[in-house]
């Protein structure tokens, strides 16, 4: 039914946000699925109406109150319409309108940027972590719990260490493309 | 000597960083900039919306463009002293390129 809303379950990581902008695009393209909102880790609802070709972008800003609207403002002057925002991860869209789908960095400085300031995020996280990791709390609670505890996470801080680094990845090859241009 | 310093850190700029910093030697808001660097370019050079906003992020950080006003909710900014002459000596630079590239290919 048209107007309705539905919702699809999808996990995406901080280095996918290109996969993720292709997925939401078929979803409007082809079943006329429309984002409304996305909630972490995998909740996307979607508006059912019309098949229409939106080209998705991601952009990574920390804005606040009146930079926020100005933000929103610049991309909507340039024909963009702010979905949503979740956890400074902003989501854009507008229709294609022959050929390739439109941009929001239009060089690769800039977006190696953009990952410049998802990876600073991940090192700000890392800090707590490591601290509450090596925190002499676990030498006074011993025990199954408190190991399996432990035991996720570290699992858990190597994969934000190597969610780290496949962005870091993302931006040394940006830089090194924007060296060649 | 320190003041040359100061300029050569944030050299070269970029060709959109360019475009942008000559758009703002007047007053303008993010859309007019996007407007006046394809003017200003001929069309060659066009800049999306999240590569201004990087740029006015780091360019107001690093003292180069000024909040001057507000149109609504439309930030206007402004080239500063400082961004000026960063501007100027960027440009001598391209122009001494340019200079340079003519008259090797003339000599040939």
């Amino acid at each position: 039914m048209q107007g309705e809303t539905v919702r699809r379950y999808r996990v995406f990581f901080a280095w996918q946000d290109e996969d993720e902008e292709r997925w939401l695009r078929a979803k409007a393209r082809d079943e006329g699925l429309h984002l409304l909102s996305y909630t972490p880790p995998c909740v996307y609802a979607f508006r059912r109406g019309e098949r229409v070709d939106y080209a998705y972008r991601l952009d990574f800003q920390r804005t606040r109150g009146q930079d926020t609207a100005d933000y929103v403002q610049l991309f909507a002057d340039a024909g963009w319409e702010h979905v949503g925002e979740m956890g400074s991860w902003h989501y854009f869209r507008r229709p294609v309108t022959g050929g390739e789908p439109p941009e929001i960095f239009t060089d690769p400085e800039s977006k190696a940027q953009k990952y410049g300031r998802v990876l600073a995020l991940h090192v700000v996280f890392l800090v707590p972590w490591i601290t509450i990791l090596n925190s002499r709390l676990w030498e006074r609670h011993t025990g199954t719990p408190a190991e399996v505890l432990r035991l996720l996470l570290l699992v858990a801080m190597v994969f934000w260490m190597y969610s780290m680094l496949r962005v870091l990845a993302r931006v040394i090859r940006l830089r090194k493309q924007a060296k060649r241009t | 000597m320190r003041k040359k310093d100061d300029l050569a850190k944030h050299l070269p700029l970029t060709e959109s960083t360019y475009y942008i910093m000559l758009a703002l030697a007047r007053p303008l808001h993010g859309y007019a900039v996007m407007q006046r660097v394809e003017e200003l370019s001929r069309g060659t050079v066009r800049v999306g919306p999240g590569t201004l906003y990087g740029a006015f992020v780091a360019l107001e950080r690093a003292k180069l463009i000024l909040k001057v006003g507000e149109e609504g909710r439309r930030k206007v900014y402004a080239l500063t002293a400082l961004g000026n002459r960063v501007l100027t000596a960027h440009a001598d630079r391209l122009r001494m390129m340019a200079r340079a590239g003519s008259e090797a290919r003339s000599r040939r």
